[in-house]
């Protein structure tokens, strides 16, 4: 038996090093099979949010309310307040229907569409009363402003959901 | 039942603590937030003294609002403390006050 230790011992300590070898290589494998897989998670986390908000908006909604935007801001510059105050409901409800259809967990997304509505509710109350007045630079500019605002927030969201072209003109 | 003086002190306590992001709304003396879908409008009526809160539903309709006229006096400080913090934070004041206060070495 000592003469095997003796005779053998370099074999024994080579197998047993293989040995080891294959458990840390083993080891290694299982772990970048478990980094793929994480990072695939994610992205596919990722795919999924992005295509559950295309599947609930509608490019052309967002389109819409982005074109009927530029048609109010237009309507502002020619004076035309009692024609835009036709139009003030009508976004609002466009945004609504945005709030709706988006996911009930992008809480971000429907709290600014939230405060856009209700940034179009003050505006109308505010030209309303004053149509037939002639209303001074300062108001038409800083509703506009405000309109920009909500525009490139709608042309962002569009971007994000994937739906791209967003062809919307921010004055 | 939930009554609205609560929820003026919770908006009051969010916004202190800088939890709650305000904006600028159509006029200069109106302030917005959301929580959700529900929006939450603080508007000075007369200039330093009168306020008004407004609570607009899911759907965009107000369903509460809250005015000195209506507290009898009560909640007129917590009205007007929120008018001022919301204004802070739409307008980025604390932010602007800091670069003036390090632009003068004070």
């Amino acid at each position: 038996m000592t003469d095997f230790w003796s005779i053998s011992w370099g074999d024994v300590a080579t197998v047993a090093g293989i040995i080891v070898s294959l458990i840390g290589l083993g080891w290694a494998i299982k772990e970048a099979r478990g980094a793929r897989s994480a990072s695939e998670a994610a992205q596919a986390a990722a795919s999924e949010t992005r295509d559950q908000m295309a599947h609930h908006l509608q490019t052309v909604d967002l389109q819409r309310a982005i074109g009927l935007i530029e048609r109010i801001k237009t309507l502002h510059d020619n004076n035309r307040w009692e024609a835009s105050t036709e139009h003030y409901q009508t976004l609002r409800a466009m945004l609504s229907d945005v709030i709706v259809r988006c996911p009930e967990d992008q809480s971000a997304v429907r709290e600014n569409r939230a405060a856009a509505r209700t940034i179009v509710f003050g505006m109308e109350n505010s030209v309303r009363p004053r149509v037939g007045q002639d209303i001074p630079e300062r108001d038409r500019s800083r509703w506009n402003r405000s309109l920009n605002a909500i525009q490139s927030d709608l042309e962002e969201l569009a971007s994000n959901v994937g739906f791209g072209d967003s062809q919307g003109e921010t004055k | 039942m939930i009554e609205l003086g609560q929820i003026l002190a919770g908006l009051v306590q969010r916004t202190s603590e800088g939890r709650l992001k305000w904006r600028r709304a159509a006029e200069n003396w109106q302030f917005v937030t959301s929580v959700d879908a529900i929006s939450i409008m603080i508007v000075e009526i007369v200039s330093g003294s009168r306020y008004r809160l407004d609570i607009l539903d899911e759907s965009g309709d107000i369903v509460e609002s809250l005015s000195c006229e209506d507290t009898m006096g009560k909640e007129d400080e917590q009205l007007e403390r929120l008018y001022v913090l919301a204004r802070r934070s739409a307008l980025n004041i604390d932010s602007t006050l800091e670069k003036l206060a390090k632009a003068l070495e004070l």
